[in-house]
C-alpha cells in the first residue's frame, strides 16, 4: 500500500510538474513563427504587421518569415528549420495546400501547434483556420463591375494562380454575381498567375483578340497593375474598367490617378491579426480555436476614387491603434 | 561536305522550320497575322531575347548563368530609387553599374576560384533576389519620368522602343562575336579550355568579361522592364533563366560551349513567343496552359535535334 502510494505522488507530482510547466511558460518565452508565402507583395507585409500587432498585445515573441523563391519546397523548408528551434507555435500561409501537409504532419509529431491562415492546407492536424472569404472578394468585385456597366458588357477575367484555393474561389465568387446577367459577356477567362509581367502580356495577347473590352476583372492587384500598363500602351485605358483585389499602396495610387477604376480590400491585416491572435490565446489561455473563422474586413465595398481618402484614413487609424508606421 | 556548308545548310532548315512555325500558326490562329498582333509579338519576341543574350554569352564559354533575373531585379530596383526621383540618368547608370557588378563577381569566383559556373550564379541568384527584397523592403517603387519610360514605352514609326534596343544589342554582340578577338576568344576558351589556355589566351579574363558582360545585358534588361512597368519590385524575372535557356536552345546555342550565334537567338525569341502567343489567341485552358508550352517546346528542340544529327 505504502509502495502504491508512493508511486502514485511520484505520478502525480511528475504530471504536475509537466503540466505546471506548459501553463507558467510565460508568454515573453513564447515564440510563434508566422510563413507567409512572400515578402515581396505588399498584401503579405500588411499581414506580417497585422500579426505583429495581435502578438504584442500578449507580449509573445513574433517572427515572419517567408521564402526567398515563392516555391512550396521552400516554405517546407522554413518550416522544419521552426520545427528544428523548437518554437510554440507556427502560422502557416500555403503557397500550395496539398504541397504543405508534409511539413505540417511534422510539425503535428514534434507536438508543436500548426494554424493556417489565408490559403487552406489540404491535410495534416491544424488548431484553427482563419482566412478572408474569397468568394465574397470575386463577389464584391463582379457587383462593382456590374453596377459600372449597367449590367451590359464584355469582360476578361484574369485568374490567379490555376490550382490555388483562393483562385478558385475568387473566380468562383465573380461567376456567381456575373453568371446572374446574360447581357454581361465574357469574353476569356484565363491565368496571369498573379504576376504583373504576366498580366501584363496576357492583357496585350487579349487586346489583340478582341477589339472591344469593357472591364477588365483582375483576381489580384498586380496582375491588374500588369492590365493597366497594357492597356495604356494600347491607348484604351480610357474605354475600360480595370478592377482588381488586395487594396495595395500602388493600386490604390493608381486608383487615386485614374488608372484603376478600383481594388477590393483583401483584409490582410485583418487575416494576421485574427490568425496571431487566435493563435495566441490558444497558447496561453487553451482556448480551442473556431475550425474555420471568416475574417471580415472592416471596409468590404470597393475602394474608388470617390472614398479613397476614408478607406487610407481608416487603415492608418489601424496600424496607429498599434503603435505600428502607417503604410498608407 | 565540309563543316561550313553542314552548318549553313543546317542554319538554313532551322530558319525554314521557323517560318513553318509561324505560317502554320497565321493559318490555325484567328487574329495572329493582324498587324497588332504582329507588333505585339514583335515586342515579346525582342523582349525573350533581351533576357537571353547574357545567357547565351555563357552558354558559349559552357558556363550557364542563371543570375539574370535576380540580377535585374537588384539592379533595377537601385535604379528605380534615383529614377522616381527625376535623376534619370544617374538611375541608369547605377543600374547598368550594380548588374556589370553582380556579373564581374560571377565572374571572378568562377575564373579565380574555380567554383563551377552553376553553383556560383545559383548562389548569385539568391544573393542578388535577397538584396533586392531587403533593400525594397517588399514595397514597389514606381510612378517614374516620360524621360525614362520612353525607354519601354515609346514606339518608332510602328516599331516598339524595347524592339529597336533589343535589335541594336543583337547587331553589336553579334559584331562582337564575330569579328573581334574578344569574339574569337570566347568560343576558343568554350570549346575547351585547357587547349585555349594552351595557345596562349588568358580564360579566366575572358571568363570575367564575358559574366560582367552578361550582367551588364541583365542591368539593361531590367531597366527596359520596369520602363515598361512604371514600376519596380523585388520579384522581377523569377522565370527569365529558363525562359531565357529555352530561348538559346532553340535558338541553336549548345550547353557544352563554342557552338552557337547570337542572331539564332532571333529564331528562338520566335517560337518561344509564337507558343505564349498562341496560348492566349487559341483561349487555352488555364489548367492546360503549362503542358501545351512545355510540350511545343519539345517538338521544336526534337525536330531541331533530329534535322541536325542527320545532316551530321
Amino acid at each position: 500500500m505504502k509502495r502504491i502510494m508512493s508511486v502514485m505522488s511520484i505520478v502525480l507530482i511528475v504530471i504536475f510538474l509537466c503540466s505546471w510547466n506548459a501553463f507558467a511558460k510565460d508568454p515573453k518565452d513564447m515564440h510563434i513563427v508566422y510563413i507567409v508565402k512572400d515578402l515581396v507583395n505588399p498584401f503579405f507585409v500588411e499581414m506580417k504587421w497585422g500579426g505583429y500587432a495581435a502578438a504584442k498585445q500578449y507580449g509573445v515573441q513574433y517572427t515572419c518569415l517567408a521564402p526567398e523563391r515563392y516555391s512550396v519546397e521552400n516554405q517546407i523548408r522554413i518550416m522544419e528549420d521552426a520545427i528544428q528551434q523548437k518554437v510554440d507555435a507556427i502560422i502557416i500561409v500555403p503557397i500550395d495546400g496539398k504541397g504543405i501537409v508534409s511539413a505540417i504532419e511534422r510539425a503535428n509529431k514534434a507536438g508543436i501547434p500548426v494554424f493556417n491562415c489565408n490559403t487552406k492546407a489540404a491535410g495534416g492536424q491544424v488548431i484553427g483556420f482563419a482566412g478572408i472569404d474569397h468568394v465574397a472578394l470575386g463577389e464584391a468585385v463582379g457587383e462593382f463591375t456590374v453596377k459600372k456597366l449597367n449590367g451590359k458588357g464584355q469582360i476578361v477575367i484574369l485568374e490567379g494562380t490555376t490550382g490555388a484555393s483562393s483562385a478558385q474561389e475568387r473566380l468562383q465568387g465573380m461567376h456567381a454575381v456575373l453568371d446572374k446577367y446574360p447581357d454581361i459577356k465574357i469574353l476569356a477567362s484565363t491565368t496571369a498567375k498573379y504576376n504583373r509581367q504576366m498580366g501584363m502580356k496576357v492583357t496585350e495577347d487579349l487586346l489583340v483578340r478582341f477589339p472591344q473590352i469593357d472591364a477588365i476583372l483582375a483576381a489580384n492587384d498586380s496582375m491588374a497593375l500588369g492590365a493597366k500598363e497594357a492597356a495604356k500602351d494600347a491607348k484604351r485605358l480610357n474605354n475600360m474598367y480595370i478592377i482588381g483585389i488586395d487594396a495595395n499602396p500602388e493600386a490604390l495610387a493608381a486608383v487615386e490617378n485614374g488608372e484603376m477604376t478600383a481594388t477590393i480590400n483583401g483584409g490582410a491585416f485583418d487575416q494576421g491579426f485574427v490568425a496571431t491572435d487566435l493563435t495566441c490565446r490558444y497558447l496561453i489561455n487553451n482556448e480551442k480555436p473556431p475550425e474555420d473563422t471568416k475574417v471580415r474586413t472592416g471596409k468590404g465595398e470597393a475602394v474608388t476614387k470617390e472614398n479613397i481618402e476614408e478607406y487610407r484614413q481608416f487603415k492608418n487609424d489601424l496600424f496607429k491603434k498599434y503603435g505600428l508606421e502607417p503604410m498608407y | 561536305m565540309d563543316t561550313s556548308k553542314v552548318r549553313a545548310s543546317y542554319q538554313v532548315y532551322r530558319i525554314l522550320a521557323v517560318v513553318v512555325i509561324v505560317v502554320g500558326a497565321s493559318f490555325i490562329v484567328p487574329r495572329f497575322a493582324s498587324y497588332a498582333n504582329l507588333l505585339n509579338l514583335t515586342r515579346q519576341v525582342f523582349l525573350l531575347t533581351l533576357i537571353a543574350y547574357g545567357i547565351s554569352l555563357s552558354m558559349l564559354v559552357a558556363g550557364l548563368d542563371l543570375s539574370v533575373g535576380s540580377v535585374a531585379a537588384l539592379s533595377s530596383c537601385l535604379a528605380a530609387t534615383f529614377i522616381s526621383e527625376g535623376n534619370v540618368l544617374l538611375g541608369i547608370a547605377v543600374g547598368l553599374a550594380v548588374g556589370t557588378l553582380c556579373g564581374l563577381f560571377n565572374g571572378f569566383l568562377i575564373a579565380k576560384l574555380k567554383l563551377p559556373d552553376f553553383i556560383m550564379t545559383f548562389s548569385m541568384m539568391y544573393i542578388a533576389r535577397g538584396l533586392a527584397l531587403t533593400y525594397t523592403q517588399g514595397e514597389s517603387i514606381y510612378g517614374f519620368p516620360g524621360s525614362f519610360t520612353w525607354i519601354g514605352k515609346s514606339f518608332i514609326g510602328p516599331i516598339p522602343m524595347p524592339a529597336i534596343f533589343s535589335v541594336a544589342i543583337m547587331l553589336l554582340l553579334y559584331l562582337l562575336m564575330t569579328r573581334t578577338t574578344f569574339g574569337r576568344t570566347t568560343y576558343a576558351v568554350g570549346v575547351s579550355k585547357p587547349a585555349a589556355e594552351f595557345s596562349g589566351l588568358s580564360v579566366s579574363k575572358n571568363l570575367i568579361q564575358i559574366y560582367g558582360l552578361s550582367g551588364f545585358l541583365a542591368g539593361f534588361a531590367g531597366l527596359i522592364f520596369i520602363a515598361r512597368f512604371n514600376s519596380a519590385d523585388a520579384n522581377l524575372g523569377p522565370m527569365w533563366p529558363l525562359d531565357g535557356i529555352a530561348v538559346c536552345v532553340i535558338g541553336g546555342v549548345t550547353f557544352f560551349g563554342g557552338e552557337g550565334n547570337i542572331l539564332g537567338l532571333l529564331l528562338g525569341g520566335i517560337v518561344m513567343a509564337t507558343i505564349n502567343n498562341c496560348v492566349n489567341l487559341l483561349a487555352i485552358p488555364p489548367r492546360f496552359q503549362d503542358f501545351f508550352v512545355g510540350f511545343i517546346i519539345i517538338v521544336a528542340v526534337a525536330v531541331d535535334h533530329y534535322t541536325k544529327t542527320r545532316k551530321h
